[in-house]
C-alpha cells in the first residue's frame, strides 16, 4: 500500500508501531502535495517547513510512548481556520495578506494532538458557494474529473482528502458546505451538532449556522477526529458543556433493528434519477443489514432553502460588516460578488420595513422546521437522505446563475436550520463521478452516525476506489 | 444537467410566484449606502436583476401561517452563558496593529467623519 493511501486510523497503527515515521508520513504528503496542486488548486499556502517541524516533534512524542489518535498524522484546514503567523485568507482578496495575531481554538487542538499541518486550503471565498468556484484565487478542481466542481464550499478540504493528499482535513458546514462536497468527491464529510465543536478564531459566516468539521476516508476515521476537536470552550458561548462521548465505543455493533427513515420530500422530481435510485439502493442496504426503514414526512422542507437564504444572509452582511479594511484586510470594494449579492441581500432584509417579512418570517418557519425533525426523531432513530439532487457538475455552469446554486443546496440546510448532526458516506458512482448519502440525527447523536457508516462501508467500502491522477 | 436544473427550478418556482405579481425591485443604491459597499453603477443593474429574481423565491414563505409560532434564532437552546470574572491577557498593541496599513503614533487611522468648522 502506498503510504499517502492510508486512512487516519491505518496510519495510527503503522507510526505507534514504528513501521513509519510522521517525518515520512509527512514528507509523501507534501510531495504529492505539490505534485498534484497545479492540476487541483487545492491550496492557497503550504507550510512545508512548519509540517517538517511538526512531524519531528511528532516522532520524539511517539518515541516517547505518548499514544494518540492524531500524533504524527498529515492534515490541512480550510482557510476560515485562523492560525497565529501563518496568512487566513478566507479565499478572499480582502485578506489577502491577513496575519492572524491568534489561532482557532480547533487549530490549537489539532497542534496540541500533535496533527501536523500542510497548509491551507482554497475554498469558496468566505464559504459562500457551493461549487468552490467562488474563491478569488481560482476555482478547485475535482479529482474525479478535472473538468468539474468538486463541491462547495469546502471545495480545497475534500479535494485533499479525495485526491490522498492528506487522510483528514477541517472543513466548515453552514449551509452544507462539508456534506455536500463529501458527496461529490467520494470522502465522508461530518457537520457536527452545533455547538459540538469550538468556533472561536473561525472566520464567521452566519454565526447560529457554522459548524467545524472535517473530512475523512472513512467513518472511523471521522470518528476519531471528532475525538480530538469536540468539547466546550470558554471562548465561544455556544459551545456545549456535554461531556465528548467516546466515538469509537459502537463502531462494532451492527445496526439490526435500528429505525433509519426516509424522508419523501428528499426524493422530488426535479432531481437528477440515477441520484435518487443511488441513494435508494444504499437505504437498501441498511435495510439488508437489519435496519427497519420507515417513510417519514418533513412537511416544511420545501421552504427551507428561503428560510435559509434570508435567514443566513442576514448574518453574513452583520458578520461582514467589520471588515472595513481598518484594523486589517484592504477596503470594501475588494469583496467579491458573491459575497457583494449576500451582504446587500442581508442588509436589504433586515432593513427597516422589511424586517417582519423576511427576517421574522424566516426565524419563525426555522422553528417549524425543526419541529418537523424533532417529531420524526420520535419515530426514527435516523434519517438517510441525499446530500445533492446531482452528481458533480461542469466548472462555470452555474457561475452566473446564483439563484441555481442556491437551488443546489436544497437538501442540506435544512441539518443547519435545525442544529442537528450529519454525516455523509460515499455510496455510489454514476459516470465515474461520487454519489453520497447524508445520515442526519438528533443533536449530539455523532456515535449513531459513525456507527452506522461504518457499518455501510464494511459492507460497500468505496473509499478504496481512488480517482486516476 | 440544465434540464435538471430547470426542471427544479420550475418544480419549486411554479407555486411561488402565485400570492405576488409584482416582482419586488431592489434599490440597490440605497442599499449599498446602508451596507458601506461601494457597487460599480455597471454592476448595479446585474445584482439588481439577480436579487430581485432571489426576493421573489423569498414570496414563497408567504404560503406558510405563521401567527402563532415562535422565532428561533439559535438551537442550542443555552442562555446567558457568561465567563467568570477574571482578568485575563489581552494581545500587545504591537500585535494588535501588525495588519493594519494605516497606523499612527501607535493607533489606527481611521477615515474622517466630522468636519473641521462644523459643530457635532
Amino acid at each position: 500500500m502506498n503510504l499517502h493511501e492510508l486512512t487516519v486510523s491505518d496510519a495510527r497503527k503503522m507510526l505507534d508501531t514504528k513501521e513509519i515515521s510522521s517525518i515520512e508520513l509527512t514528507n509523501t504528503s507534501l510531495t504529492r502535495l505539490e505534485e498534484l496542486e497545479p492540476k487541483l488548486n487545492a491550496f492557497l499556502t503550504i507550510t512545508r517547513d512548519i509540517a517538517l517541524n511538526d512531524a519531528k516533534k511528532a516522532d520524539n512524542r511517539i518515541a516517547k510512548g505518548e499514544k494518540t489518535p492524531l500524533l504524527g498524522i498529515p492534515f490541512s484546514l480550510k482557510d476560515m481556520y485562523l492560525t497565529k503567523g501563518i496568512r487566513t485568507t478566507a479565499a478572499s482578496k480582502v485578506l489577502e495578506d491577513y496575519i492572524p495575531p491568534y489561532s482557532s481554538t480547533v487549530f490549537t487542538k489539532l497542534q496540541d494532538a500533535g496533527a501536523v499541518l500542510l497548509g491551507k486550503n482554497n475554498q469558496d471565498a468566505w464559504a459562500h458557494g457551493s461549487s468552490g468556484e467562488n474563491s478569488d484565487f481560482g476555482a478547485t478542481k475535482n479529482p474525479w474529473n478535472l473538468e468539474m466542481i468538486p463541491g462547495g464550499s469546502s471545495s480545497g478540504p475534500a479535494v485533499t482528502v479525495a485526491a490522498d493528499i492528506a487522510p483528514f482535513s477541517m472543513g466548515t458546514d453552514t449551509g452544507g458546505s462539508i456534506r455536500q462536497p463529501a458527496g461529490l468527491t467520494n470522502t465522508v464529510g461530518l457537520k457536527p451538532t452545533y455547538g459540538r465543536v469550538s468556533r472561536y478564531g473561525v472566520i464567521a459566516m452566519a454565526s447560529s449556522f457554522d459548524t467545524m468539521g472535517h473530512f475523512t476516508k472513512t467513518a472511523k476515521d471521522s470518528a476519531m477526529v471528532l475525538s480530538v476537536t469536540a468539547g466546550n470552550d470558554p471562548h465561544d458561548a455556544t459551545s456545549s458543556s456535554l461531556p465528548v462521548e467516546d466515538y469509537l465505543a459502537d463502531l462494532n455493533k451492527n445496526i439490526k433493528g435500528l429505525r433509519i427513515g426516509m424522508p419523501k420530500e428528499y426524493f422530488i422530481p426535479g432531481m437528477d434519477a440515477q441520484v435518487r435510485n443511488a441513494v435508494e439502493k444504499a437505504i437498501k442496504k441498511f435495510e439488508e443489514l437489519g435496519a427497519k426503514i420507515i417513510e417519514i414526512s418533513l412537511p416544511h422542507t420545501e421552504y427551507a432553502i428561503g428560510a435559509y437564504y434570508i435567514l443566513q444572509t442576514a448574518e453574513v452582511s452583520s458578520n461582514l460588516a467589520r471588515y472595513d479594511g481598518i484594523r486589517y484586510g484592504t477596503f470594501r470594494e475588494y469583496f467579491g460578488e458573491e459575497a457583494k449579492r449576500r451582504i446587500m441581500l442581508g442588509t436589504f432584509t433586515l432593513a427597516h420595513g422589511y424586517y417582519d417579512a423576511y427576517y421574522k418570517k424566516g426565524m419563525k418557519i426555522r422553528t417549524l422546521i425543526k419541529q418537523d425533525f424533532d417529531k420524526a426523531f420520535e419515530k426514527v432513530d435516523i434519517i438517510a437522505a441525499p446530500v445533492s439532487p446531482t452528481t458533480a457538475w461542469k466548472i462555470g455552469e452555474k457561475a452566473n446563475d446564483p439563484l441555481a446554486m442556491y437551488l443546489s443546496d436544497i437538501f442540506t440546510v435544512t441539518a443547519n436550520i435545525a442544529g442537528i448532526p450529519g454525516l455523509t458516506v460515499p455510496v455510489e458512482f454514476i459516470n465515474g463521478l461520487p454519489v453520497g448519502t447524508q445520515l442526519l440525527g438528533p443533536h449530539f447523536s455523532e456515535k449513531l452516525l459513525f456507527r452506522i457508516g461504518h457499518q455501510y462501508e464494511l459492507a460497500n467500502p468505496l473509499y478504496l476506489k481512488r480517482p486516476e491522477l | 444537467m440544465t434540464l435538471w436544473k430547470n426542471k427544479l427550478i420550475y418544480s419549486l418556482q411554479s407555486v411561488w410566484v402565485l400570492s405576488y405579481n409584482h416582482l419586488m425591485i431592489i434599490d440597490i443604491s440605497h442599499i449599498s449606502k446602508l451596507a458601506n459597499l461601494p457597487i460599480a453603477s455597471k454592476e448595479k443593474i446585474k445584482f439588481e436583476k439577480q436579487l430581485s429574481a432571489i426576493l421573489e423565491h423569498f414570496k414563497k414563505l408567504s404560503e406558510v401561517v405563521t401567527d402563532n409560532i415562535d422565532e428561533t434564532n439559535q438551537v442550542t437552546g443555552l442562555i446567558n452563558i457568561v465567563r467568570p470574572d477574571e482578568i485575563s491577557l489581552s494581545l500587545p498593541q504591537s500585535e494588535v496593529l501588525k495588519n493594519s496599513k494605516n497606523t499612527q503614533n501607535d493607533m489606527f487611522t481611521v477615515p474622517v467623519i466630522l468636519q473641521e468648522g462644523i459643530e457635532p
